[in-house]
């Protein structure tokens, strides 16, 4: 199954509830997803983190394209997940 | 789904007696902190809660028993001391243990904090302790010269972090600028997507490995701006870098994917295990708890008996069965006597031989020796003993000896009640007993014996014993004795357990004794059985408990009064006579002269309300309850017989003079007389009499 | 929890003029009336206990329980044994009545609701009141009626107060 791309510009709190709403399908973690952002802060951190938590428990695919420097700041902050950098 | 439990319940009873077993083995680590023996029993205790808990869903316990394995890890490395501070963290944690077994998920608000109690007491002893190195200082010298140490963070961010539009990430950052950093991060409590719908609620925490050149205050100071919104903990592990070991850094990585946090307790216990190891030699180190020194174990039993586990409900069936098979035999009997077939009755005897041996076979499986209360006796003495800053020692003998297992479940509660009056009241401080020329250890001895067909337990100690005269003089001032009578010393001390005597608030400066007594006897009666006590004064006191050895079979008479048959117990009957020249005569109160004595009566026919004829010659029972004698007249006395005693039931629980029923051999019901209420009953009737009279 | 049947079959009895179901699953069997013994200081509606196969059966006499006159047995008096719930506790409980009659269908439709005559608990033992052909069945929530220790007076909630409003 081809995976699903989400576009979101930065990953934070206000973007979040747009999110949600527009996102049901993928809410259920049964559909594989890319996940495209170019930054990323606290808030939207967490939600990475949860989105995480439900791929992983379906199992589906989960990826992450991101600048180089969200990248590493994801991966140093230990959360380990399958990530592209962003061309 | 139902094997699923019986699984659930095996571990539940298998955990129980470890955990029995693991209090066992810290009594004698009390009594000598330094038996290597009893530290590696504790340790493999523990080591095998952990993992068994783990995997039947008990996280916390499994997780609590990890810590506590740490703990003594070091102490049976040597790294650490074990103190009284420790015993006396390590026997709450037992009973924490047992709280965690009964509530795994710790739904219970009071659990809950007692279980953080619990591991912030865990916490403290390692951070005092020399956590990896034994030259280790800890962080008391916080503000000494840095060198490049280990230390573990737990960073959690309270639950309106985003809330105040902080964001973390750059903190964590400029953390990374310092030194060497691993993050775990623990997203256990991020909720599901479902549920997420807070996004500003915020649930990650992290654990940090940092490797820095720095103190603990330096530290700190990276999170000043955040100071309020978050909750930070410090540990040092070490005062060098340890992360050469790769065994650490693999399970730092290893930790990461997990997302679930990172213990310090666990990543000191690796390192512990690993740091002189390679890496062939960490299954042996993972196996070796478990093989070690079996035949030294310190609590070994000598004998070691095989046993089944079998589950109580099955045990009761059984007896269920033998006492229907019981029943269905005796009416067997009833036909096969008035039957000439020489060979029928030679078959019925057999059977009845067969069906004897089988019900006593049967009941001797339900019966337990008294030696399972044991641990709870000491723990219970060890408690007290500490708490009045006595010094106390218990010594048992005859804990061998059977009782049926609910007969036990009974006895306990009057049992520590006991002891604890022992301790509080019998046994004075060292001072007092040195000053008296006693050891300072006071000794409580409980004995246990068999007695025809009751069980003795008696329970003696070395204490002040009871002061007679001061006894005598308050019971005069209640009012039990008229100031010039003539008491006897065994009466004396029978007063202890009426229930006006023992409920004054003045009773600790008179005999030392007494708080509860009445409370003792009365659970004792209740199982056919009886308390009494014997003193010294500044010897020692001793409290004997009587029991039956069992409850559902009865030694009784077998009576009939208007067409009923009854049972009155044995152990109240003191003699039978038959009344050939009996009238009714109301006028007088109720009493008959037997053998020179005036004794009043009770007759059964008023009980069961009936007026027909009764027989020209009745009869009359005597029965002795405490120091009470009265008579129930009856109809007819038939003979002894060995009851099998069955419950009425629900329906009937409010009726007072019945205590329950059996069947005779031709099917007939025959009640059993509740002798204790009905004389009870009577009493309060004579007094009420007297009190209107008056 | 509902009272009613899981598979709508009822066991009809009668008492007096009365005719009343209780659902099969809460019967055990029946017995014949054989010795009863009396247990003092019970209630009048508790006949005794009789010995069923080695244990202690309790027998409620059932017409002074419903406020009847109490008779004498006759051939067609039994006692059937019900299992009822008190108190969380599960246990049996034998009932004398005149005669039993048979296991009727009756559907939860069939049950019309008792009337409401203005006293709180006498309406709580019966479910309802069905029609069976020409017949009016009382209904009866056993656990209720054979757990407390009250007697009720069937009698205001008999089927001909209903024929006559």
């Amino acid at each position: 199954m081809k995976p699903t791309e989400i576009v979101i510009e930065e990953l934070n709190n206000s973007t979040i509830s747009e999110f949600l709403q527009q996102n049901e399908e993928i809410l259920s973690g049964q559909i594989p997803i890319i996940l495209q952002f170019e930054s990323i802060d606290g808030s939207g951190f967490q939600l990475l983190v949860s989105l995480k938590k439900l791929y992983q428990s379906t199992g589906s695919a989960f990826h992450i394209s991101s600048s180089k420097q969200t990248l590493d700041q994801i991966r140093l902050l230990g959360l380990e997940m399958s990530m592209e950098e962003m061309k | 789904m139902k094997l699923q439990n019986d699984q659930i319940n095996l571990f539940l009873d298998e955990a129980s007696e470890l955990i029995e077993s693991m209090e066992k083995t810290l009594l004698i680590l009390d009594e000598n902190p330094k038996n290597k023996t009893a530290i590696h029993d504790f340790f493999r205790g523990m080591h095998t809660l952990k993992g068994s808990s783990s995997m039947f869903g008990y996280p916390h316990l499994s997780d609590f028993a990890h810590h506590f394995e740490s703990i003594y890890d070091l102490i049976r490395n040597d790294e650490l001391d074990l103190n009284k501070t420790i015993l006396t963290a390590s026997f709450s944690s037992i009973d924490h243990f047992r709280i965690l077994l009964s509530d795994a998920a710790l739904q219970d608000i009071h659990h809950q904090k007692e279980h953080e109690a619990r591991v912030k007491e865990l916490n403290s002893i390692l951070k005092v302790s020399s956590v990896i190195e034994k030259k280790e200082t800890s962080l008391f010298d916080e503000d000494d010269e840095p060198t490049e140490s280990t230390w573990h963070l737990n960073l959690i961010l309270k639950q309106d972090f985003y809330s105040k539009e902080i964001d973390v990430l750059p903190v964590l950052e400029s953390l990374q600028s310092l030194g060497t950093c691993s993050f775990v991060i623990n997203d256990s409590e991020v909720p599901e997507f479902n549920e997420f719908y807070d996004a500003f609620d915020c649930k990650i925490s992290w654990d940090i490995i940092l490797v820095i050149d720095a103190t603990e205050t330096t530290i700190r100071e990276q999170f000043i701006f955040v100071d309020e919104e978050i909750e930070l903990e410090i540990i040092k592990l070490s005062s060098r870098n340890v992360l050469d070991n790769s065994y650490l850094v693999n399970f730092i990585e290893a930790k990461k994917e997990a997302s679930k946090g990172l213990q310090p307790f666990e990543f000191i216990q690796l390192h512990e295990e690993t740091k002189n190891k390679k890496a062939e030699d960490i299954h042996a180190l993972e196996t070796e708890p478990d093989s070690e020194e079996d035949d030294h174990s310190a609590s070994k039993n000598v004998e070691t008996m095989s046993s089944i586990r079998v589950h109580v409900q099955k045990l009761d069936t059984l007896l269920s069965l033998v006492s229907e098979l019981v029943t269905a035999q005796a009416r067997l009997n009833v036909f096969i006597d008035t039957s000439s077939n020489n060979d029928l009755q030679e078959v019925a005897e057999d059977i009845e031989k067969i069906t004897r041996r089988l019900r006593e076979n049967a009941f001797s499986i339900s019966m337990v020796p008294l030696s399972t209360m044991e641990t709870r006796f000491q723990r219970l003495v060890r408690d007290i003993s500490s708490n009045q800053h006595k010094k106390v020692q218990l010594i048992s003998s005859g804990l061998d000896t059977e009782l049926e297992k609910s007969l036990i479940e009974r006895l306990t509660p009057p049992l520590l009640h006991v002891f604890r009056n022992a301790v509080d009241h019998g046994i004075e401080t060292p001072e007092i007993r040195k000053a008296k020329g006693k050891p300072e250890v006071g000794t409580i001895l409980i004995n246990a014996l068999y007695s025809g067909a009751h069980v003795m337990v008696e329970i003696s100690d070395d204490g002040n014993g009871i002061d007679l005269e001061k006894v005598k003089q308050k019971a005069i001032s209640k009012g039990f004795f008229k100031a010039d009578a003539a008491v006897s010393e065994n009466e004396i001390l029978d007063i202890l357990f009426k229930p006006g005597f023992s409920t004054s608030e003045t009773i600790t400066d008179v005999s030392g004794r007494g708080v509860g007594m009445d409370v003792v006897r009365t659970a004792l009666n209740q199982m056919r059985g009886d308390a009494t006590i014997e003193s010294k004064a500044g010897e020692g006191t001793k409290i004997s408990l009587r029991l039956p050895l069992t409850l559902s079979i009865l030694d009784g008479l077998l009576v009939s009064s208007a067409n009923q048959k009854f049972i009155i117990p044995l152990q109240f009957l003191d003699k039978c006579y038959e009344i050939p020249n009996f009238t009714r005569n109301n006028a007088k109160d109720d009493i008959l002269i037997i053998e020179g004595e005036q004794i009043p009566y009770i007759d059964l026919r008023d009980l069961l309300e009936d007026s027909t004829n009764r027989p020209i010659i009745p009869s009359l029972v005597m029965i002795r309850f405490q120091q009470t004698k009265v008579g129930i007249l009856i109809d007819h006395i038939i003979g002894e017989h060995q009851a099998v005693v069955k419950s009425l039931g629900t329906l009937f629980r409010k009726v007072q003079s019945i205590s329950g029923a059996t069947i005779l051999g031709d099917g007939e019901i025959a009640l059993i007389l509740d002798v204790n209420k009905i004389i009870t009953e009577y009493v309060t009737l004579t007094n009420l009499k007297k009190e209107v009279l008056i | 929890m509902s009272a009613l049947s899981s598979s709508n079959s009822y066991l009809t009895c009668k008492l007096d003029k009365e005719l009343f179901a209780i659902p099969v699953e809460q019967v055990i069997e029946i017995i014949e009336v054989s010795v009863i013994t009396k247990i003092p200081q019970t209630p009048v509606f508790i006949r005794g206990v009789t010995n069923l196969r080695g244990n202690i059966l309790p027998v409620i006499e059932t017409r002074t329980k419903f406020a009847m006159d109490k008779i004498k047995d006759t051939i067609d008096t039994c006692i059937v044994v019900l299992s009822v719930v008190v108190e969380n506790d599960e246990i049996q409980v034998g009932i004398v009545v005149d005669q039993v009659l048979e296991v009727a269908n009756i559907e939860p439709n069939q049950i019309k609701p008792k009337p409401n005559i203005g006293r709180k608990y006498s309406n709580d033992y019966i479910i309802g009141i069905a029609q069976v052909g020409e017949e009016f069945i009382l209904v009866l929530d056993v656990n209720r009626v054979f757990s407390n220790d009250e007697i009720i007076n069937l009698a205001e909630l008999s089927t001909e107060e209903l024929t006559v409003s």
